[in-house]
């Protein structure tokens, strides 16, 4: 008696010799009545009937037998040889016992031929039992009409279609799932924790920085200059990186905050780390048998070298530092009396450019100082000491000066000719010359201490005629046109230099007005000023400031000045009123549409005029009137010749009656 | 850093993304990354009829190395903001290359 290897009885009983042929034989029976078996086909394999209530929501018991075709199918198979049938615990002596219960069946595709030896036994009388009959029909409690229970079976078979899709597809992916795993569990562990969070580190070391505002400024600034005004006590969600907070959802956990800072702390020590090692592109250790790149993202890899100047070289050409003693009219001689003068201003450019691009420098610098000061978002928290607040404000005021230096207001230089052709102009006026020295003074601006918007203003109103700003509007001569490029410096000059002189003049006692009105018509030839847009602008600025004083009691003998300065300056302007408004090619074209729309540009004109009448005597009322007549009457036949599209007619009466109603006219009184 | 702080400030514009292979892909951008590399969704493909398989792509991921141009709205870019981030990207170089 050998025991097998599992302990298992391996030998077989003695008297299964004889029943082993028989299981064989009858196992080839089956496969040869294969054919016949054809005819059940149609027959359902009630065996499977476990999952009925899960697939169909109903028990196989509670089909009405009405429909039970395949009862009688296998009525008929029963019929034909009881001992072929493959479902031997189907058979009928199993059905009668159970009533209306069907069998309980294992899997009917595996037979164990122990069950099938049986089987002859159980089917002695299996052909005559009556296999789906009567007892069954008492099983439904309630008798269902054919559409009913049709239209059930087929909703519920739709229903569990679906339902069985659904379970694949899951099965599937969860199957997926479990094999890719599978698969990458021979890497589980490779890493440790401290390898893995060593990495993230060295990632993140690549996006992080100590100073949002140095290495993200763009984003920075961006976010909290276009996000509508934060609250203080909701700053904007800004991590200290310059990175939203894990999502833009706005969740703020506490806990991801007290990582972030983790890893700040953990970066401040790796940058202190890499400050500490020697410097140097490359590392070579021991024994290595290449070289370790120390480079980062922001410390890309020189790619390119580029050869420095030699320095004698490098320091004829490289932007000589504007002294601070002005350029005088001999600068050219001081480059060398042997170069050409072309050279000489190309030179003069350059300097001029580097010296508007230090003042740039500085304001960013002045304006990151100010942030500082004042708690932009980002900026680090720790609160700033009494010591280290101080060291701030000089600093400040340091940068400030420096500013101040770099714009040359106070060099005492003298416009070396009317007109402003030939010699160098003041230093302000060529920072000024540049469109982006323009667009950089009202940033300079508000740094200035009020005698310092003083000297500014004083300056350049003592300059103005050499501004390209008032030679430019004499470039279009006989064109007709003014450049683009001309219109938006004049555009620019408007929009950021004028609007914080008109804003410190606004303010000023009149004393302050007549000092500088005197200074307009002392240095510059002022019927030339006029003729453009900002130079007029400007007049009209200085009149309307007194006449508004005028209203406001100031002092008689200030008065009496200012109106020393106005007579002085109508009769300077007199016979070239008329000469204020500009010429342009539609003037001289006959599109009528075309020159309304130029004529709508002329309103600095009517403004000025109309500035200029308030406080005209008769006799000036008079002169002011015959000269701008013609030009009057042009524009009102212009607006009611019709062939004028939209609200073009009005707009020019309108323009015309800042003038008029001035004088006490209306320029309905004129065409009536 | 100039380039990626500027592209994280476009992120949920819709931006055009023209590749190198002349592919030119129309999307939201959804991120960017220290490389540009670009995520972008809801995107449509320029010329559709030529290129057929991209009808059914949803969104993509672009390596930034293949992008040759990206097209961008004007209205969301601060163009007196980037000239002085460009000054001081500029300043801060200079300062690291004479240290």
């Amino acid at each position: 008696m050998a025991n097998s290897f599992f302990g298992f009885n391996a030998q077989l009983p003695s008297q299964d010799a004889a029943k082993l042929t028989d299981d064989i034989d009858l196992r080839l029976e089956r496969i040869e009545i294969g054919p016949e078996t054809e005819a059940e086909l149609g027959q359902l394999d009630e065996g499977q009937d476990d999952l009925n209530d899960e697939t169909f929501g109903a028990d196989a018991g509670d089909i009405h037998k009405d429909f039970d075709f395949s009862g009688n199918t296998g009525k008929a198979i029963d019929l034909i040889d009881p001992v072929h049938r493959p479902n031997p615990s189907n058979s009928g002596p199993s059905t009668t016992q159970w009533g209306s219960v069907p069998a309980p069946a294992g899997p009917p595709a595996f037979v164990d031929p122990a069950i099938v030896s049986t089987v002859p036994l159980a089917r002695s009388h299996g052909p005559t039992s009556p296999d789906n009959h009567p007892p069954r029909a008492t099983a439904p409690p309630k008798v269902l009409s054919l559409e009913e229970v049709e239209q059930s079976l087929i909703q519920e078979a739709r229903l569990s279609q679906a339902d069985h899709q659904r379970r694949m597809a899951r099965d599937q992916r969860r199957q997926a799932r479990e094999a890719r795993a599978a698969a990458m569990f021979k890497y589980n562990n490779l890493m440790t924790r401290y390898d893995k969070d060593y990495v993230a580190r060295i990632q993140m070391s690549q996006l992080v920085t100590d100073d949002p505002y140095a290495d993200d400024f763009y984003y920075q600034m961006y976010t909290v200059v276009r996000q509508p005004a934060p609250s203080p006590q909701q700053p904007p969600m800004l991590s200290p990186t310059g990175h939203r907070q894990f999502g833009r959802g706005g969740r703020f956990h506490p806990r991801s905050d007290n990582g972030m800072h983790k890893m700040q702390q953990q970066i401040q020590r790796m940058v202190n780390d890499a400050k500490r090692k020697p410097k140097g592109a490359t590392m070579t250790l021991e024994g290595a048998l290449g070289t370790i790149a120390l480079h980062s993202v922001r410390n890309p890899k020189q790619a390119i070298q580029m050869a420095r100047r030699s320095s004698q070289g490098g320091e004829a050409l490289s932007p000589q530092t504007p002294p601070l003693p002005p350029p005088t009219a001999m600068a050219p001689t001081r480059t060398g009396s042997s170069k050409s003068v072309s050279r000489a201003t190309s030179v003069n450019r350059r300097a001029v450019l580097m010296r508007v691009e230090k003042a740039y420098a500085t304001v960013l610098k002045l304006e990151a100082l100010v942030r500082r000061r004042h708690r932009f978002p980002g900026m680090p928290t720790e609160p700033l000491s009494e010591a280290s607040l101080e060291a701030l404000a000089t600093e400040e005021a340091q940068i400030k000066q420096q500013l101040w230096q770099l714009l040359q207001v106070d060099s005492a230089h003298a416009s070396p000719s009317p007109g402003g052709a030939g010699g160098h102009p003041h230093p302000l006026v060529e920072f000024l010359s540049v469109t982006k020295g323009k667009k950089l003074i009202p940033r300079i601006y508000q740094h200035l201490d009020a005698d310092q918007v003083l000297r500014f203003v004083m300056t350049l109103v003592a300059n103005f005629e050499s501004l390209d700003v008032c030679r430019s509007s004499f470039e279009f001569g006989l064109s007709g046109t003014i450049s683009a490029a001309i219109t938006e410096e004049n555009q620019l000059f408007m929009n950021a230099v004028l609007p914080p002189m008109v804003a410190f003049i606004n303010d000023a006692p009149l004393s302050t007005v007549n000092t500088l009105l005197n200074l307009f018509i002392d240095r510059n030839n002022v019927p030339w000023v006029a003729r453009s847009k900002v130079g007029l602008s400007l007049l009209t600025v200085f009149i309307s400031r007194g006449e508004v004083l005028r209203l406001q009691d100031a002092p008689a003998e200030e008065l009496a000045g200012f109106d020393r300065l106005y007579a002085k300056l109508f009769g300077t302007l007199q016979s070239y009123f008329a000469n204020l408004f500009p010429t342009t090619k539609a003037s001289l074209s006959g599109d009528l549409e075309a020159l309304a729309k130029q004529s709508l540009d002329e309103v600095y004109v009517w403004q000025f005029l109309a500035a200029i009448s308030i406080g005209a005597s008769p006799e000036q009322q008079h002169i002011l009137v015959s000269e701008v007549r013609d030009k009057v009457m042009e524009q009102l036949t212009l607006a009611t010749k019709g062939g004028l599209t939209s609200n073009l007619p009005s707009m020019l009466i309108a323009n015309v009656n800042l003038f008029l109603h001035a004088l006490g006219l209306d320029a309905s009184q004129l065409l009536s | 850093m100039l380039f990626y702080s500027f592209f994280k400030t476009l992120v949920g514009q819709t931006v055009t993304v023209e590749l190198k292979n002349d592919l030119s892909v129309v999307g939201t951008l959804v991120s960017v990354d220290q490389f540009l590399n670009i995520k972008l969704d809801n995107i449509k493909v320029e010329h559709e009829d030529q290129h057929p398989h991209m009808m059914s792509v949803k969104n993509c991921f672009i390596r930034g190395s293949v992008v040759r141009y990206v097209h961008l709205p004007p209205a969301a870019i601060d163009t007196a903001l980037l000239q002085d981030a460009a000054r001081r990207e500029s300043q801060q170089s200079t300062a690291t290359a004479k240290a």
